[in-house]
């Protein structure tokens, strides 16, 4: 190559390179990153206006300050911000985070917590609705299958949770934590088995009522450059697994992705990513039925959800965007350690709340705090027990 | 293992799915604008709330039920639907987010269903979309309910 023609392509990669950057640019005034902006200048608007009129607004007699209010605010979006993009991460929900970790270290009662928490675990759901669905990954014939079932048990499940606090009286509350903590902990368990999922489970009969419903639908794997053509089996299986993990849902006001992924991977036989994918659909449609009872009783306060609503769109969308590549070891390690030690509290709260111990000492709850974050280091640091490391 | 064919080309996504994703996607976002939006309102016209914000935050974390919550803060009996007579107010207009964006599943699933009957001849699809839609209908408007 002479030198003029390596002049003329070294042209031509920048001008190549020019255009990319330029198409970069340009991205950001298209969907998703066009809305992604406007919601994040609004929260900065919001904030900052807040703020603003809190510095010359008056305090009543007895009432909490403006600026303390925008402070608990700013907070709430910022935690469920962060809530949003680590569940992301770990490839969970976030009402898995946020009600068990309520429930265990603050006094708000519990139906405001779960109600919240279905909100946390819809709406980052309901926003990757579209992409999932636009791309193929997500199948909305899947989606309703699923939903039949989820959406009977999450509306079964909230009604219940209205019914139980009814029935138990004071010790309500207590056995409500002692019960979140024994689900929290073997949650946290599952987590570190690994469970038995298969990438691309085998499918070799299909049954004529899942035949009915003309389930598949291939869909292109970036990862090996090919169509994926898969096949769905047992929907009267997966219908009534649904049911039962709406109902938890719906109770207990988490969400329910860790545990739809590998209904519809080990019962239905679903490719994993394709069980992902929907699995945010499905929560978002069938939480859309199990919210409204707590809409309804009032255990939905506008200004205390807002922020944590706006925190979990924000936060899915931007998460899914920029860090779906992100490896999740370290995070879901660190998730396994607040599952474990938020267990612990729900367990010492409960008992403590129902007098069968007393008040744990400080010391103690430090210590067993440590041990767990302890555990989490060595894990991450690839230094503990085969167990953790599976 | 599923069949990985040999084709490259990305095979046609359905339009039924494009437009509920399309439905769901938009509503929440406008769901998000009105959550973001109504408390800014709420305190620039802080009078003007249906719940008053300087007493809320005590009540909430002082593990209040949702009924004395209400009765401390609003003084009436708790009421999910307090937005339709307070279109105005600062919460009134978050909560009005949340609605819209608890209750998405309902129009993205009526346009599903009608697509799949007419369009793709999807009954089955059609009839679960249905399904579906009537069991949000029954919870937002609470007609069964534990007593």
């Amino acid at each position: 190559m002479t030198s003029g023609e390596r002049e003329l392509a070294g042209t031509v990669v920048v001008g190549q390179e020019k255009r990319r950057r330029a198409f970069q640019w340009r991205s950001l005034l298209r969907s998703p990153w066009l809305e992604l902006e406007v919601m994040v200048a609004l929260v900065i608007i919001a904030f900052a206006g807040m703020a603003l009129v809190s510095a010359s607004a008056e305090t009543p007699e007895g009432g909490m300050s403006a600026m303390t209010i925008v402070a608990w605010l700013l907070g709430f979006f910022l935690l469920s911000f962060v809530i949003a993009i680590i569940a992301v991460i770990a490839g969970i929900g976030g009402g898995l985070i946020y009600t068990p970790i309520m429930l265990a270290f603050t006094d708000v009662n519990s139906l405001i917590v779960r109600a919240q928490g279905l909100i946390v675990a819809m709406f980052s759901g309901l926003i990757s609705t579209g992409p999932f669905m636009r791309s193929g990954l997500g199948n909305l014939r899947l989606v309703l299958i699923a939903c039949t079932g989820y959406g009977l048990g999450a509306f079964s499940g909230a009604q219940l949770a209205f019914f139980a606090a009814d029935k138990m009286g004071e010790n309500g509350e207590a056995i409500i934590r002692l019960m979140l903590s024994a689900v929290v902990g073997l949650v946290g368990l599952y987590l570190i088995l690994g469970g038995k999922k298969l990438e691309w489970p085998e499918v070799k009969k299909v049954d004529k009522f899942t035949r009915s419903f003309n389930i598949p639908l291939p869909y292109y794997e970036h990862s090996l450059g090919k169509v994926i053509d898969y096949q769905v089996k047992c929907a009267w299986g997966g219908m009534l697994v649904m049911m039962g993990v709406g109902l938890m849902s719906g109770f207990f006001g988490m969400g329910a992705g860790w545990a739809t992924v590998p209904a519809l991977n080990l019962v239905m036989g679903v490719p994993l990513k394709v069980a992902a994918a929907c699995s945010g659909v499905i929560l978002g449609m069938g939480d859309c039925i199990g919210v409204w009872p707590y809409i309804i009783s009032g255990a939905i306060i506008p200004l205390f959800a807002a922020p944590w609503l706006a925190g979990q769109v924000i936060g899915g969308l931007l998460g899914a965007k920029l860090l779906v590549n992100i490896k999740s070891g370290p995070v879901r390690y660190i998730l396994i350690g607040i599952m474990f030690f938020t267990a612990y509290s729900l367990v010492t709260r409960g008992l403590s709340d129902l007098d069968v111990i007393g008040d744990v000492p400080f010391a103690v709850t430090g210590a067993v705090f440590m041990l767990v974050m302890g555990a989490v280091l060595l894990a991450a640091f690839g230094k503990f027990p085969k167990l953790l490391r599976r | 293992m599923a069949n990985v064919a040999e084709q490259t080309l990305k095979p046609k996504v359905p339009t039924t799915q494009i437009v509920f994703g399309d439905i769901v996607y938009w509503v929440t976002v406008i769901s998000c604008i009105l959550a973001v939006v109504g408390p800014l309102i709420s305190f620039i016209f802080m009078d003007g709330n249906v719940m008053n914000p300087h007493y809320l935050f005590d009540s909430i974390w002082d593990g209040d039920k949702p009924e004395v919550v209400w009765d401390k803060v609003a003084a009436q009996e708790p009421n999910g639907h307090f937005w339709i007579h307070n279109l105005t107010a600062g919460d009134g207009i978050t909560q009005i987010g949340i609605v819209i964006g608890c209750a998405v599943g309902m129009p993205a699933m009526l346009v599903a269903a009608f697509l799949y009957w007419f369009k793709d001849k999807g009954r089955a699809q059609a009839l679960m979309a249905m399904w579906v839609t009537a069991l949000i209908i029954v919870s937002l408007l609470g007609i069964l309910k534990t007593e």
